[in-house]
């Protein structure tokens, strides 16, 4: 790192001041100790808006490094706003070399998806998250949620998915599925799709989840167990599609659909832009 | 005598938080740390790493007896506070060959807060692999695991204290130039 470059700058490293990346680095630390637990952090104001991703940037700002190579992801998208800003952000607050490609990555911060292509050891996820809590919509008060976590009491859960049950015949909901980390607490994976649920579950990479406006961030750690909550007679399970993916073809990644004209036209292709592009190299 | 620290403050902290961010991640991996700093006296320098990298003045740490030196570096460096016992303290420095205050009479956190508990720095001699079966989040499939240098009944208190969990304290083995992370998650099985 010479001198010119930090004078260019004009900010410190990854943007944060030190004390705030060690208050962060600390809770992180925590974190991991205690699976799924949701860790209260000094959330910082940051040059965007809460709901863009602060908490995501938070974090990866206490844990970037020279050596890493980040890819950012909104709705497995490498070239949309808000993927692009936080990239450039990045590139010019620490110098690091940014990638769309998921096997290239070291740090992959997202808006909202886990990558096609399945993660290595050693890599390190960064999810924005809205609300950590993932019983806010059934209890209002964070004393009280505190509390059901503390106790391990999840029924009103359970009950809000036999609701489901009760009026569609099958659990409607879709992104945000609660799961059960390590067995003890109750999380959010962050609005991902609950098509990158079982990617969680015993992952080779580390998990880290940051909610800036919420002022809370937790984890999983790597090869932990992560149970997506069901019913023994309404088992988990993922979306599927009887459409393949219309760019590469693919029958296994995450779609989109794409309205395309007035008529109602519509197409599906990969959320996931990188995976998409590899999938289409790989037939050319 | 003050005593220098990193080189590059931000990039070696950095270096060090990863290497202990992981090796939490994976516990009871022992792990090279990348960058040391020349060590305290009466410190490894590995520990010396981890303290420039985690304590600042917003945490409170308690240690038996340090060098003068030592104390006067960390102030200059960290701003050390220093707390009058264990029971009060954030983080915990136990040097090589110091008692082991009980992990029970740490902080452990309330069940709402269970983050709010104690991080023991705890120097070990060297990491052998036998001794233990460990087991939890972060580990692929069991792994065997020793330390030379550990306080009696260290993994009988171990037990005692993953047995609390969520509530509990977290502990860094610290060797000479390696770290190997014990979070309270890891259950272990002595023999």
């Amino acid at each position: 790192m010479t001198e010119a470059c930090h004078s260019q700058w004009q900010y410190n490293f990854a943007f944060l001041d030190e004390n705030t990346k060690r208050m962060l680095r600390r809770a992180l630390l925590k974190a991991v100790a205690i699976p799924g637990y949701q860790v209260p952090f000094g959330s910082r104001e940051m040059p965007l808006p809460y709901g863009w991703g602060t908490g995501g940037i938070q974090l990866t700002a206490s844990i970037i490094g020279q050596d890493d190579v980040l890819k950012v992801i909104d709705q497995g998208a490498d070239d949309t706003t808000n993927a692009v800003n936080i990239r450039r952000f990045f590139a010019r607050v620490t110098g690091v070399s940014t990638t769309s490609s998921t096997a290239a990555a070291s740090l992959i911060q997202s808006r909202h998806r886990i990558p096609e292509t399945p993660l290595q050891p050693g890599q390190i996820m960064v999810f924005q998250v809205p609300e950590p809590e993932a019983l806010r919509t059934l209890e209002a008060s964070e004393v009280e949620t505190r509390k059901l976590h503390a106790h391990q009491e999840y029924g009103l859960m359970h009950v809000k998915l036999y609701e489901d049950i009760a009026r569609f015949g099958h659990i409607a909901t879709s992104y945000d599925y609660p799961v059960m980390v390590n067995d003890r607490y109750l999380s959010s994976p962050s609005p991902i799709p609950k098509f990158d649920n079982p990617k969680l579950h015993m992952s080779p990479a580390l998990m880290l989840f940051g909610a800036g406006r919420e002022k809370r961030l937790y984890a999983i750690p790597p090869h932990t167990r992560v149970e997506s909550l069901a019913f023994e007679d309404h088992p988990f399970s993922v979306q599927r599609w009887e459409q393949a993916c219309a760019l590469c073809g693919s029958h296994d990644s995450y779609l989109d659909e794409i309205i395309t004209d007035d008529a109602g036209a519509r197409m599906f292709v990969c959320s996931d832009t990188d995976y998409c592009q590899q999938q289409q190299e790989g037939k050319a | 005598m003050l005593q220098q620290a990193f080189d590059n403050m931000v990039q070696d902290c950095q270096q060090v938080f990863r290497c202990t961010l992981a090796a939490l991640a994976e516990p009871l991996l022992p792990l090279t740390l990348p960058c040391l700093p020349p060590a305290l006296p009466g410190l490894k320098p590995a520990t010396s790493a981890l303290l420039y990298t985690l304590i600042d003045q917003d945490v409170t740490l308690w240690a038996p007896a340090l060098p003068a030196a030592t104390l006067a570096s960390l102030r200059f460096h960290c701003a050390l506070r220093l707390a009058d016992t264990p029971e009060q303290a954030d983080f915990i420095l136990l040097p090589a060959g110091s008692a082991l205050p009980p992990l029970s009479s740490l902080r452990a956190g309330s069940p709402e807060y269970p983050d709010r508990s104690a991080t023991v720095l705890l120097e070990v001699e060297d990491f052998t692999p036998q001794q233990v079966e460990a087991s939890g989040p972060g580990f692929a499939s069991p792994r065997r695991f020793g330390a030379t240098g550990l306080p009696p009944a260290f993994w009988s208190q171990w037990q005692a204290n993953h047995a609390r969990f969520p509530l509990g304290v977290d502990v860094l083995l610290i060797s000479a130039t390696q770290l190997a992370g014990l979070p309270r998650s890891t259950v272990v099985q002595e023999g």
